[in-house]
């Protein structure tokens, strides 16, 4: 069974002059998949949006919305927000996305509607420029929610949000993606990739490192973190054990990762029985950022693996 | 068509520079006519009053209306520089406009105001000609109204080219600068240097000559005035402003082609460049 294609993206470049911002990227997403592109600062995310919204010409490659339809026509079903919010700065937020529904030809009703969702209702008819950093966005996703569209395009959504907005804007992404609706999501945020999507794609100096779901890509092996009085000897001890793998010691500390099916309570059960008594235990939670590394470094150093 | 129309019309009329930029025009216009127009001259030989009665009036008013063209051309670089600047370009395309209604747009917003320009001038002509003329019949007061159509294709060409320097420099600042310096004084250095059989079809001198400076102003000797239509009137071109019809429509065609130019390369522009 596979799910309708929603863009396919072919031998995809752009270059500045001599700067590769997207080299060969070839890339295929299909209907109800939330789709990361993710990537350091500069790695060719916006660039890729970009282009395939039309707004930045590509060097070479092509890509195609829903099976070849006309672009324009496509992107009057998507909803799309690239980069920064870009808004009449002396309209008000419902005449900036007045001008939004008109030219994708969804009813005027909508608007109070996606304004709720986002939390800017009472400042309907402020003008743009008054709104905060934080506001702007919100009306930027505000604009992408308009008219309910099957397909989201987000490129760092999260951007200039305080703890709860961007909990918020995580939360109306997870809504969207349950309602069955195609979103790429890009993002030098780890963390925020692994929550929402359900694919990912790395992108490294404008190349395609790794491609493929989340929970395969990036599935998070924890690393656990214990300490105890007598270190090196429960590091002995530890490694018989069979719970655990990769132990090592690390200042006062013992890292290691929990062997598959086991968890972190039989390794204090085992520490008790042995006489060691544990005062530290903890998850590391960079693990999914080392990764991540880890993934960007192996193409670049291939002689490390090989 | 009445998509982009709606959108355009939703753009500006919560802007507050479009109400400033278009109730300016409409005041220096209306205020110059009614300065010059009460301008008593006692001199021998020299009547300025046949210039406000029908048929001249027609020309009259018209020429003095063209004076006001530059403020038409800046709000055009002002709405399309915006465009670059608020990236709403952008944001319009992202949203589904293509490249095409992107200039279509801007088009219409230059129709609308040539149209409007056209209505203003021409009820300016009627009143001021009817107040002047007395009561004359309709076929005589619209003999010579051709100037106005004329006048209409000049406000829309001045318009063309602000387009074409704001989509080239994509800022408002620089484009409104760049405009007025080719407008004076580097197209008229230009064609000091030139040839006129070449300087002759400069685009300012093409466009400026649509509305020429009415028959007075030719043994009037003001110099201040004369040099747009003096030039060709000393050169071998005397039939510019005394009888305007064949040469008038030549030049017509010419600031047509221009105003063809102009928008084609800006759209070619629009289509080829990133946004």
């Amino acid at each position: 069974m596979s799910a309708e294609k929603v863009l396919t993206i072919e031998s995809l470049s752009k270059n500045y002059g001599k700067i590769h911002a997207l080299d060969n990227l070839n890339l295929s997403i299909s209907q109800g998949n939330v789709y990361g592109l993710l990537g350091p600062n500069g790695s060719g995310k916006t660039t890729t949006l970009s282009i395939v919204m039309g707004i930045v010409i590509a060097s070479s490659g092509t890509y195609n919305w829903f099976s070849g339809e006309n672009n324009n026509d496509a992107k009057k079903r998507i909803g799309a927000l690239i980069e920064t919010p870009l808004f009449y700065p002396y309209l008000s937020l419902e005449k900036n996305l007045e001008v939004s529904a008109l030219i994708k030809n969804i009813e005027k009703s909508d608007i109070s509607r996606v304004l709720k969702v986002v939390g800017l209702e009472k400042r309907k008819t402020s003008r743009f420029d008054t709104l905060s950093l934080g506001m702007k966005q919100r009306l930027a996703l505000a604009s992408v929610l308009l008219g309910d569209p099957d397909v989201l395009v987000l490129d760092e959504p999260t951007n200039g949000l305080d703890p709860e907005g961007i909990a918020e804007v995580r939360t109306i992404i997870r809504n969207e993606a349950s309602k069955g609706k195609t979103i790429i999501l890009a993002s030098h945020i780890l963390d925020e990739v692994e929550k929402v999507c359900s694919h990912v794609a790395v992108l490294k100096s404008g190349k395609l490192i790794a491609n493929g779901k989340v929970n395969e890509l990036l599935s998070s092996e924890e690393t656990f973190i214990i300490s105890t009085d007598r270190i090196t000897e429960f590091h002995e001890t530890l490694k018989s054990s069979g719970i655990s793998k990769n132990e090592s010691i690390k200042g006062f500390d013992i890292h290691f990762n929990l062997i598959t099916g086991r968890n972190i309570s039989e390794i204090n059960q085992f520490a008790f029985s042995k006489g060691f008594v544990l005062n530290k235990i903890e998850k590391n939670k960079n693990t999914l950022e080392k990764q991540f590394w880890k993934l960007l470094n192996r193409k670049y150093m291939p002689q490390i693996y090989s | 068509m009445i998509k982009l129309l709606k959108i355009e019309l939703k753009k500006y009329f919560s802007y507050a520079n479009f109400w400033v930029i278009f109730g300016l025009h409409a005041a220096l216009f209306v205020l110059s006519i009614f300065i010059v127009a009460n301008i008593k001259i006692d001199m021998q030989g020299f009547d300025i009053n046949h210039l406000w009665t029908f048929p001249a009036v027609w020309n009259t008013v018209t020429w003095i209306a063209s004076w006001f063209n530059l403020i038409l051309a800046i709000f055009i670089i002002v709405i399309t520089g915006n465009e670059f600047s608020f990236k709403t370009f952008r944001k319009t395309h992202i949203d589904g406009l293509s490249r095409h209604e992107l200039v279509a747009g801007k088009v219409i917003v230059m129709l609308m105001s040539s149209v409007y320009c056209f209505v203003l001038v021409f009820i300016t002509i009627l009143i001021t000609g009817f107040v002047k003329s007395g009561f004359i019949g309709l076929s005589s007061a619209f003999e010579n109204s051709y100037y106005l159509f004329v006048y209409l294709i000049q406000a829309f060409a001045y318009m063309s080219v602000g387009f074409f320097v704001a989509v080239i420099v994509k800022n408002t600042g620089l484009s409104i600068l760049f405009f007025i310096l080719y407008f004076f004084p580097v197209e008229p250095i230009l064609r000091g240097i030139i040839p006129d059989v070449v300087s002759n079809y400069f685009p300012m001198k093409i466009i400026s000559n649509l509305t020429p400076a009415p028959e007075i102003f030719n043994f009037g000797g003001s110099a201040q005035f004369t040099t747009s239509i003096n030039g060709s009137v000393v050169t071998q071109q005397p039939a510019v402003a005394e009888a305007p019809s064949d040469l008038m429509w030549l030049n017509v065609i010419f600031a047509l082609i221009y105003i063809f130019a102009f928008l084609f390369t800006s759209k070619m522009l629009i289509e080829k460049r990133s946004l």
